[in-house]
């Protein structure tokens, strides 16, 4: 080890920098130190990923359980006599509510993020965009009670049938407020990347604004835009006080954005706060949930980080 | 002499383009300020719930007095029948033997003596404990020092903050003092060490992972790793298995992305040429990274650390496994059960009883007031001060 060391023969930086001329134990004992700390962020991904899917194993190979019904059934009954475990019911509610979420949060976010870009004078730029990034420190919670007491009421005057309580479109629409100040911030990063040469060339060729901004920087920015996009979503998956507060905690199969869902956060939520014994069938549904969950947000966060990669453009 | 133009002709724009144009533009700043809007009744809504719990918690004090003192009148009105029964047994008795009048009388009066004494006693006790609960004082300021000093109660009027406040404050503190270290660490063996090779890449891309994981795998992990493998051997009186450390360390973790990747950017900064220096006069890479890059990667560090605090204050989730919605009536510890400020606000809005929404109302406002003060401190420094360091 000592000879790499003075051979210098590890690759360095970007940086390159001769070995030092004298060996100290001191140096290498330090740069192990920081060897180890940087593996604590590899320990954290690893034992997330053996905790749930050994959890998992044990909930599998319960009689009680078929994995078939998990992945293809139409009933989560955790917790009742004769209970039934399908994920599907959990799924849905996921997957409704970050949807409902994109539907508000994109679009506008991807406005706000070319007004801010490309119309918005330096000035109002300079305030509006630490206004967005201070935004993203609210914490989830108040969000969640902002959903309950100021967006069920004021949409239940305007959409008939809808749960006085818990429903969807609240849990959605919350989570939208809650990731478009993360979809404007990001998606503005990457078209402030775009050259202003490109810029210039459009306009030189007489296009206006808009077709500067929809066909010339936006598909410039395309990669980081999406990445954009794909952690927005993932962050709305993974969302659990808010959407616990607003959705409510029962397990339904329905396409009715009306009525309340759980999601597969707020199950966790819920079965985490109760005194469930450690060990039961239920208690091991938890990590299966989990599990799902975790394949589910690291799926996306994996395509957003390849998306980056591959499509970047580097401009200089 | 060729005519040179004297102004640029404008291109002829077709109606349909410069109409697209203009709604677009139009359509951009209605929808950068919606979002805007929204923000804002987000606010109003948050303080109207306030200016309830000044309106509303006044009135439940005076009823909860006015209860109070019932019962002081109630108790008084039976000591009064306890005696009048006793004595109206007494002349029964005298009416039955009249020659035992003297001696009936004295034994009666012993009794009555003593049932007056004990029913003082316990009227004293009592009265004591309603001087406590009785809070003549309800101007605003009163009631939201009360509201901070309070431990938890099932009354909505009595209820306060203390314990929840006290543990976030401490869950920050462990917080930071275990993920600055670690992820200041981790950034400088990344960027320092290992930037452009394949296990640098591979941690780059963990860490970016890390930091989309949903907090509440973050609550599997540290109910798994710190309570059921650590903190169970060591439980007893003085230690509880849920204990305030473990939930810290658990929010370190989840913070531990945002640290590494905000000190990264701040060392990234640093210009190369100090570097060079440097080593040029012959310092070693440690002395290089400790005198040089550290100092003037400082502020960006600040910030990862303030960003960190902040959404460890701020988040509920991880703690769900930690039994963090408990009542906690005592000042909480590191090694004592805990619970938080979030969680706090989540357990009160959930509640049916609408007036603890005012209460999660008012605690989620000084939640926001901390932690937007955090975080302004944050982005002013992003946006003002390291621009200047940049030069």
């Amino acid at each position: 080890m000592i000879k790499t060391i003075t051979e210098g023969k590890k690759p360095f930086g970007v940086y390159k920098i001769p070995p030092a001329p004298n060996f100290r134990l001191g140096e290498w004992f330090i740069e192990w130190g920081l060897f180890l700390s940087a593996m604590l962020s590899i320990c954290v991904t690893i034992a997330i990923a053996y905790i749930v899917f050994s959890g998992s194993v044990k909930f599998f190979s319960d009689p009680e359980v078929s994995i078939g019904y998990f992945f293809s059934g139409s009933e989560w009954t955790a917790g009742f006599e004769g209970a039934k475990y399908s994920i599907l019911p959990l799924l849905t509610g996921t997957l409704m509510v970050a949807v409902i979420a994109a539907l508000f949060a994109l679009p506008i976010g991807l406005i706000t993020a070319i007004y801010l870009s490309e119309y918005a004078s330096p000035l109002v730029r300079q305030i509006i965009k630490p206004t967005l990034e201070l935004l993203a420190g609210i914490p989830t919670v108040v969000y969640g009670y902002f959903a309950v007491y100021a967006i069920t009421p004021m949409l239940s005057l305007m959409i008939p049938g809808l749960d006085p309580v818990h429903n969807q479109i609240s849990g959605g629409l919350v989570v939208a407020i809650m990731i478009l100040p993360m979809i404007a911030s990001l998606s503005e990063d990457a078209m402030r990347q775009v050259p202003r040469s490109l810029r210039e060339g459009s306009y030189a060729l007489g296009a206006t604004k808009f077709e500067t901004s929809t066909k010339v920087v936006v598909p410039a920015a395309l990669s980081g835009i999406l990445a954009s996009f794909l952690l927005a979503i993932s962050r709305a998956v993974g969302e659990t006080m808010a959407v616990t507060l607003a959705c409510g905690g029962q397990p339904k199969l329905t396409m009715d954005p009306r009525e309340g869902i759980a999601t597969m956060t707020g199950f966790i939520a819920r079965i985490a706060q109760g005194d469930v014994p450690h060990g039961t069938t239920l208690f091991n549904s938890l990590f299966a949930v989990a599990a799902v969950l975790f394949v589910m947000t690291l799926g996306m966060n994996l395509l957003a980080q390849w998306i980056l990669k591959k499509y970047r453009q580097v401009y200089q | 002499m060729s005519k040179l133009p004297t102004k640029m002709d404008q291109p002829a724009l077709s109606f349909g383009r410069r109409f697209a144009d203009f709604v677009f533009g139009k359509v951009a700043l209605v929808c950068t300020f919606l979002g805007m809007a929204f923000l804002v009744l987000f606010f109003i809504r948050i303080g109207m719930d306030v200016s309830h719990w000044f309106h509303e918690m006044p009135v439940r004090i005076a009823q909860a007095n006015v209860r109070a003192t019932e019962k002081v009148q109630k108790f008084d009105a039976e000591t009064a029948q306890q005696l009048e029964s006793i004595r109206l047994e007494r002349d029964k008795k005298i009416a039955a033997e009249p020659d035992k009048k003297e001696a009936y009388i004295r034994a009666y009066q012993r009794i009555l003596d003593r049932t007056a004494e004990d029913r003082n006693k316990t009227k004293d006790e009592i009265s004591s404990q309603l001087k406590s609960d009785v809070r003549t004082d309800t101007s605003a300021f009163a009631m939201f020092m009360h509201f901070i000093s309070a431990g938890p109660s099932s009354s909505p009027q009595d209820a306060g903050i203390k314990a929840a406040l006290l543990s976030s404050l401490l869950l920050g503190l462990i917080t930071i003092v275990a993920a600055i270290p670690l992820g200041v660490a981790t950034a400088i063996y990344l960027e320092e060490y290992r930037s452009q090779t394949w296990f640098g890449n591979i941690l780059q891309l963990n860490i970016n992972n890390l930091a989309g994981v949903p907090s509440i795998l973050y609550a599997i992990l540290g109910a798994y790793v710190f309570v059921e493998l650590i903190f169970k051997q060591f439980e007893s009186p003085a230690i509880a298995a849920r204990n305030t450390l473990g939930g810290g360390l658990t929010l370190a973790l989840l913070v531990l992305p945002i640290v590494i990747v905000s000190t990264q950017e701040a060392i990234r900064a640093v210009p190369i040429s100090l570097r060079h220096a440097s080593l040029a006069l012959g310092a070693t890479r440690l002395q290089t990274i400790w005198r040089i890059v550290i100092p003037s990667s400082l502020p960006g560090i600040l910030t990862g650390m303030i960003l960190a605090l902040s959404r460890a204050m701020g988040e509920a989730a991880p703690l769900v496994l930690f039994g963090a919605a408990l009542y906690i009536n005592f000042t909480p510890t590191i090694l004592s059960r805990f619970t938080a400020l979030p969680m706090q606000i989540y357990t009160w809005s959930d509640d049916p009883d609408p007036a603890f929404h005012y209460n999660a109302a008012l605690a989620s406002a000084i939640l926001i007031f901390m932690l937007l003060g955090l975080n302004s401190v944050a982005i002013f420094y992003r946006y003002f001060v390291q621009k200047n360091l940049k030069g």
